[in-house]
């Protein structure tokens, strides 16, 4: 039996699933412990073999691959616990990492940048200095680089990030202080911005490399602690791990630029919704929404590809640290199954972004809550039912929910179930107004796409979301609960090569960019040629370039026509391409106008062997009502409303508004109006009718 | 009684609160817009704004994340356009204005107008407003400091047609990109923000569609007052009073030396608060004039600051009623008055004497002066290419916020005109023109001395290599007039411009001057102030001022001089001091003995120490109140005098 195993570890829960040869997931969900990856995994592992009537030590033996997602490396850096690292940048410019490149959320509210991610008495200045055409303006003062180096040693520096200005052009003194570096303090690891991720503007640069380097030393132990935990285990596969890129990479790679695993679990869940989207749905267009207890995760498919963002930051846009990695993106809205419901001074009803988090977590809880929150309106609408959540182990409370949503209804003048019900109104117009804006700004129209949708509380509204955006098909997986670890499952080996080098499409240069293709092209055959032990049964490259029209101020990711260009027809279809790709996501085209074309990539892909879905039994089309309840529906006041239990039904049922559905790990609402069906990999899609889109009505 | 009380709302609490997140969300839809398509880095740098207007032109809702200095202005130059082509709008057209005269706020500031049709009934406006690069005048950047009229200033657009029924009027458009120094980018501007305005049309629309033409319009409406009523709850929650304070523009040339006063008087008065600029000073020499436009501009957004979660529209301004005074006044100038720098000028000046003001009502909230807007541009042409083609380098810095009761000023933020401000990545200013940044970073002792310390600027110098038909011009103020400190705090440090000339010595150029002749090898550097301190110094806790020191925030040498704390050093690499409190108790008692007399020495005498080394120029702006032209070291009196009777009104009371 051979089996394939994916692990996400968040900062609570570790969710594995084991996929067997006939493609059937199986789920175990675990504490996670911090610093040893594979406590988790070993306890959730052993849920999965007792379901499967194997031993754990079994199914690690006869494992070929394990994934493994971390937010490890997210979490270290969001409670300040990474290594104590020193920053070298050219001498003149100490506060890159402090002045970052400005802007600030809610111009009116004074609110500091918090501090730099490597403090000013950390940072060395190093002498030297390169021009903005590669020239070197002033000599590498190697001193410098020494006494820097002697100071970031006495004061306990336990790796150093290198950024100097425009070594994306001229490396060639980032590359001596790494030589430095190795000959003085041998066994402290580096990072040379260069090569870790070279793009024009200095701050996005110098910041991804000092987030590299303070992750080094961390993961190092980390992933290599694991490693050899799974070998003593008796697993013998080969272990990959997650990346921010939507794909995996060998334990050795990560290693080595670890900031590439940061986000790399809610990256996945597009990965996952991928899959899903290619076996249930009819379009490869998509949005992916995974809800959390307080945040609400949105990214995008489009034509069946994920959408990439370089622009991810920690703590916040403009104010926190950004990656400044192309990673897949991923925006998290603050509007979970925990947010909370308040009145403004105005007497607006409003909904988040704050959160009754885990502790006391919402009212229902039953831990002391008093706040209302969008799970306690679920609890008053009757569309979560406190016994059967977590098979009836936790005593919870439907009269504190209702206690929490009168806090609300008294003042508006409402019943508390009309309260409740407003209160899923507003929450669900703040998702859908910020899909709306994630979609547009991508030149994506919500009503085109699909929504696939992931976390335990998401079916709750889902199907409100999905009306109001004008989007007819969502699907509801069955493994919902656990989307990021499934998306590892299905997830390639996906690494990408770059190269700044500057060139217009008037009189372009055909041969220098060849020449720079070519060596993009080689650098991935080398990649792709190590993984020949795995056997990857198919690898492709693909080429791109970050270009834009003379003079704009910002670069778009243009796929190349070809992986190389001809004399003849030199840079049209590039021109071309750019046209029709800016004019898809920004409506407006400069017909004419060349392009300047900035950083040169190749992307390397190795699919992996995945599971192939299980289809699941083939029935009559009948759905067996378990049990009836009563639910509350915004026009309709209480109705009577059937509910099923999900492994019961067979592929092909039919299940009509109102209703509900109960999977172990989710709840999905099937509002008045809208059907459920079955997928024959046993999955739900609801379909929704979106002409009787709810307006919602005056008083 | 306000206006709204007893006015029956018609929408329900949750329609409401759907459309009002609606109308935010396609304001700032058309933001994110104009962010991706823009040409001039200016407008990326976020200088922009976006708003929905109603049928009168008043503001329904404005961006969220817009540029401060441009609140408060979009409503007048809609009305302006309205009042033009009353009765002649159609589907299909768009429009452009940029009139300081008619409420805009300079000529970069170009505004393009949309209306929304439902059939043939217009339902509202939609505006996008982007700070073009340069249009013309007699400096690159269109920033001539010593202009005197608005010809020398740029193209002045009336409201005109640049669509008509659909139809784009090229010959308009030419007739505008004509007179830029950028033709191509402001047209590559002019369509970003079109089209910014065509998705706020859509967006619109698809509102109507859902809910009805209707309840949309009467949303536009409902959504003024609920700011209304919701700012005018507030006002009344505080005590009626009237509170007076001054600010000063450095001087107006056609005078000579002497602080140019901006005065505001503010009163409440149940719901309303109202503000009285007529005691200002007449217009003055430059372009650092405001037109009524930009002066309410600085009032709203100053008044915003203490409301920072009521959403932004014309209902806020229904709340505050304003008296700019008699018509030629410095804050209230008018056609052909030079008006481009009102934004380094009285702009800044009335915002930051707002935030004095309201630091008396809501004292919780005080902030203490913060550093001037300032604009540094060399452009001329760039030998590095063999057609030596025209280059801009346009450059702005981040300083320091003033000192706030219970915190010390923000370090190294944008301008209170416009926190959201870029700071430009150098390399992406580099290989568009020939200057190398040579230095950016903290300047230390920038921030003015206070018990909460001023904010801290940054340095920043460069040199300029390949280039010829250069010149510099410089957009800021405040060399003289310095960021001061409230509560007993101190003034920060003068802005201005150190021109060392290849195989010179440095010169001071100033705070405001324009078309500087520049060679290569030319080097140039200049500070951003930091913001002035809340709170005598002397209250401190040298603990912090430790801290400061090893932040290389504050010298040791200033640590004992404007604190009276004594450090001594351990071991700098390692950054490790140690305080001597008993030293620290005797020093702070020595200052404190002797302060207000160094205020009453002879000033002459204090300029002769300056210009002798012994004193230097924190010296004289922190202890003594005595201002000097910085180059020269002469004395100037007249502001000298204006300077020390600020100190002795802001500071010496709280010692």
């Amino acid at each position: 039996m051979a089996y394939r195993i994916s692990v996400d570890t968040g900062g609570t829960f570790t969710d594995i699933v084991v996929a067997t040869s006939d493609g059937a997931l199986h789920i175990g969900k675990a504490l996670t412990s911090e610093t040893r990856a594979f406590t988790g995994i070993e306890a959730g592992l052993a849920q999965v073999a007792s379901e499967l009537g194997v031993g754990a030590r079994e199914i690690l033996a006869e494992a070929e691959v394990l994934t493994y997602g971390t937010t490890r490396a997210t979490n270290a850096i969001v409670e300040q616990k990474t290594a104590r690292t020193a920053f070298f940048t050219t001498a003149g410019f100490p506060e890159i990492l402090l002045l970052r490149e400005g802007g600030k959320p809610d111009p009116f509210r004074h609110i500091p940048f918090p501090k730099p991610y490597i403090p000013r008495h950390l940072t060395w200045e190093i002498d030297e200095r390169v021009d903005s055409e590669g020239d070197v303006y002033r000599p590498l003062d190697e001193e410098s680089v020494v006494r820097a180096l002697d100071a970031a040693g006495d004061v306990g520096c336990e790796a150093v990030a290198v950024c100097l200005l425009w070594s994306i052009l001229n490396p060639m003194h980032e590359l001596r202080i790494g030589e430095i570096i190795r000959e003085r303090l041998p066994s402290t690891p580096f990072t040379l911005s260069h090569e870790l991720n070279p793009v024009v503007r200095e701050y996005r640069r110098a910041s991804s490399t000092a987030i590299d380097a303070s992750l080094k030393p961390l993961m190092q132990s980390y992933v290599t602690k694991l490693e050899e935990d799974l070998r003593e285990a008796g697993f013998s596969g080969h272990l990959l791990i997650a990346t921010s890129y939507g794909g995996s990479w060998r334990p050795a790679d990560i290693v080595a630029k670890p900031a590439y695993s940061v986000g790399s679990g809610p990256s996945m869940a597009p990965v996952a919704a991928v899959t899903y989207a290619e076996t249930d749905l009819e379009t490869d267009n998509v949005i992916v929404c995974d809800t959390g207890g307080t945040t609400f995760d949105v990214g995008l498919i489009s034509g069946g590809s994920i959408n990439y963002t370089a622009e991810t930051w920690l703590g916040g846009r403009w104010v926190g640290h950004i990656t400044g990695l192309r990673s897949v993106d991923v925006k998290s809205i603050g509007a979970g199954g925990g947010s909370i419901a308040w009145l403004d001074p105005g007497g607006l009803l409003r909904v988040g972004p704050h959160s009754a988090g885990a502790d006391p977590g919402p009212a229902w809880y039953g831990q002391g809550g008093t706040a209302p929150t969008v799970t306690d309106a679920a609890v008053v609408l009757g569309y979560l039912e406190p016994t059967q959540f977590l098979g009836g182990r936790l005593a919870l409370d439907v009269n504190a929910a209702r206690s929490a949503i009168q806090t609300i209804a008294t003042p508006l003048g409402m019943s508390v179930e009309e309260a409740a019900s407003s209160a899923l109104v507003v929450s669900v117009e703040n998702i859908v107004a910020a899909i709306r804006e994630i979609t547009i700004a991508q030149g994506i129209d919500p009503r085109e796409v699909a929504i696939v949708a992931g976390g335990g509380a998401s079916g709750l509204t889902i199907g409100q979301i999905a009306r109001e955006l004008g989007c007819r098909e969502v699907l509801v997986p069955r493994t919902a609960g656990a989307l990021s670890a499934c998306g590892a499952m299905y997830s390639d080996v996906v690494t990408e090569f770059s190269t700044a080098h500057y060139a217009e499409t008037r009189e372009f240069p055909v041969a220098t960019v060849n020449d720079v293709l070519d060596d993009l092209g080689r650098r991935a055959d080398g990649f792709l040629a190590d993984l020949d032990d795995i056997d990857p049964p198919e690898v492709r490259k693909e080429f791109s370039v970050d270009a834009r029209y003379r003079s704009q101020v910002w670069e778009l990711p243009i796929d190349l026509p070809v992986e190389r260009f001809d004399e003849q027809s030199g840079a049209s279809d590039l021109e071309q391409a750019f046209h029709e790709q800016h004019e898809r996501v920004f409506a407006v085209r400069e017909e004419g106008q060349y392009l300047e074309c900035l950083i040169w990539k190749c992307r390397a892909i190795a699919r992996l062997a995945s599971p192939a879905m299980a289809p699941i039994e083939d029935g009559a089309g009948t759905a067996i009502v378990s049990d009836h309840g009563e639910a509350f529906f915004r026009g309709m006041d209480f109705v009577d409303t059937p509910r099923y239990d999900g492994g019961t039904l067979p592929q092909g049922t039919e299940i009509h508004g109102p209703a509900i559905l109960r999977e172990p790990t989710t709840t999905v609402v099937v509002y008045p109006g809208s059907t459920l069906r079955v997928t024959g990999f046993g999955n739900y899609v609801l379909k929704i009718d979106t002409t009787t889109a709810a307006r919602t009505e005056r008083r | 009684m306000s206006r709204s009380e007893g006015r029956a709302y018609t929408l329900d609490p949750v329609t409401f609160e759907v459309l009002k997140n609606a109308y935010v969300n396609t304001v700032d839809q058309m933001a994110e817009q104009i962010l991706r398509t823009c040409h001039s880095f200016v407008i990326y740098a976020r200088d922009f704004s976006s708003a929905l207007c109603d049928l009168q032109g008043d503001t329904i809702m404005q961006g969220t994340q817009d540029i401060a200095v441009h609140v408060g202005t979009l409503h007048y130059t809609a009305k302006a356009v309205l009042d033009a082509f009353e009765g002649d709008i159609n589907p299909g057209d768009v429009f452009a204005i940029n009139d300081p005269y008619l409420g805009g706020t300079h000529f970069n500031d170009v505004r393009i107008i949309r209306p929304i049709f439902v059939g043939d009934e217009v339902i509202a406006y939609a505006q996008s407003n982007g700070h073009w690069a340069d249009v013309g005048g007699s400096v690159p950047g269109s920033f001539d400091v010593n202009a005197k009229e608005h010809f020398a200033e740029g193209l002045r657009i009336p409201p005109v047609r640049l669509w008509d029924g659909g139809k784009y009027l090229d010959d308009v458009v030419r007739m505008i990109s004509s007179n830029s120094r950028a033709p191509s980018d402001i047209e590559g501007d002019l369509h970003a923000q079109a089209e910014a305005t065509r998705i706020a049309e859509q967006e619109i629309l698809r509102l109507v569609e859902k809910y009805g033409k209707d309840t949309i319009t009467t949303g536009f409406t409902e959504v003024q007052d609920y700011v209304e009523r919701l700012t005018r709850q507030r006002i009344a929650e505080l005590p009626d009073g009237t509170w007076e304070t001054e600010d000063y523009i450095d001087y107006d040339p056609a005078i000579g030396e002497g602080l140019v006063p901006i005065r505001v008087k503010m009163t409440i008065e149940g719901d309303q608060v109202m503000y009285d600029l007529s005691g200002s000073h007449p217009a003055v020499g430059t372009f650092l004039n405001a037109g009524f436009g930009s002066a309410f501009s600085g009032i709203v957004a100053g008044t915003k600051t203490f409301f920072p979660d009521v959403p932004l529209n014309s209902g806020f301004y229904r709340a505050i009623k304003v008296d700019l005074g008699p018509e030629g006044t410095v804050v209230n100038a008018t056609w052909p008055t030079a008006v481009t720098g009102f934004c380094s000028g009285p702009y800044e000046k009335i915002m930051n004497s707002i935030f004095e003001l309201w630091s008396n009502v809501m004292p919780e909230r005080a902030i203490a002066c913060s550093f001037n807007l300032e604009y540094l541009l060399v452009g001329g042409r760039d030998t590095r290419r063999p057609e030596s083609p025209y280059f801009m380098w346009y450059d702005w810095m981040v300083g320091g916020w003033g000192g706030r009761n219970g915190r010390d000023g923000s370090n190294a933020t944008a301008p209170i005109f416009g926190v959201g401000l870029a700071v430009q990545p150098l390399e992406g200013q580099e290989r568009l023109s020939p200057v190398i940044t040579t230095e950016h970073t903290i300047r230390a002792d920038s921030g003015g001395p206070g018990e909460f310390r001023g904010g801290c600027g940054v340095e920043k110098g460069a040199i300029l290599t390949e280039a010829e038909q250069t010149v510099m011009s410089y957009c800021c103020d405040r060399a003289r007039s310095i960021a001061w400190g409230i509560e007993g705090g101190l003034p920060s440090l003068p802005h201005g411009v150190w021109l060392t000339r290849k195989d010179g010595d440095p010169d001071f150029l100033g705070a405001v001057f324009s078309n500087v002749d520049v060679a290569e090898g030319d080097r140039f550097t200049r500070p951003s102030a930091g913001g002035g301190g809340f709170g005598d110094p002397l209250d401190r806790d040298p603990n912090s001022v430790l801290e400061d020191v090893a932040d290389e925030y504050v010298s040791i040498e200033r640590a004992l001089i404007d604190y009276g704390v004594v450090v001594e050093l351990v071991d700098g690499d390692l950054a490790e001091y140690t305080l001597d409190l008993d030293g620290t108790e005797r020093e702070r008692a020595r200052i404190r003995a002797a302060r207000v007399g160094w205020l009453e020495e002879d000033a002459e005498s204090v300029a002769e120490r300056y210009r002798a080394g012994t004193l230097d120029v924190l010296d004289l702006v922190r202890h003594y109140g005595v201002i000097l032209d910085w180059g020269s070291g002469d004395l100037l009196p007249k502001t000298t005098k204006t300077f020390r009777e600020m100190l002795v009104r802001r500071a010496v009371p709280h010692w």
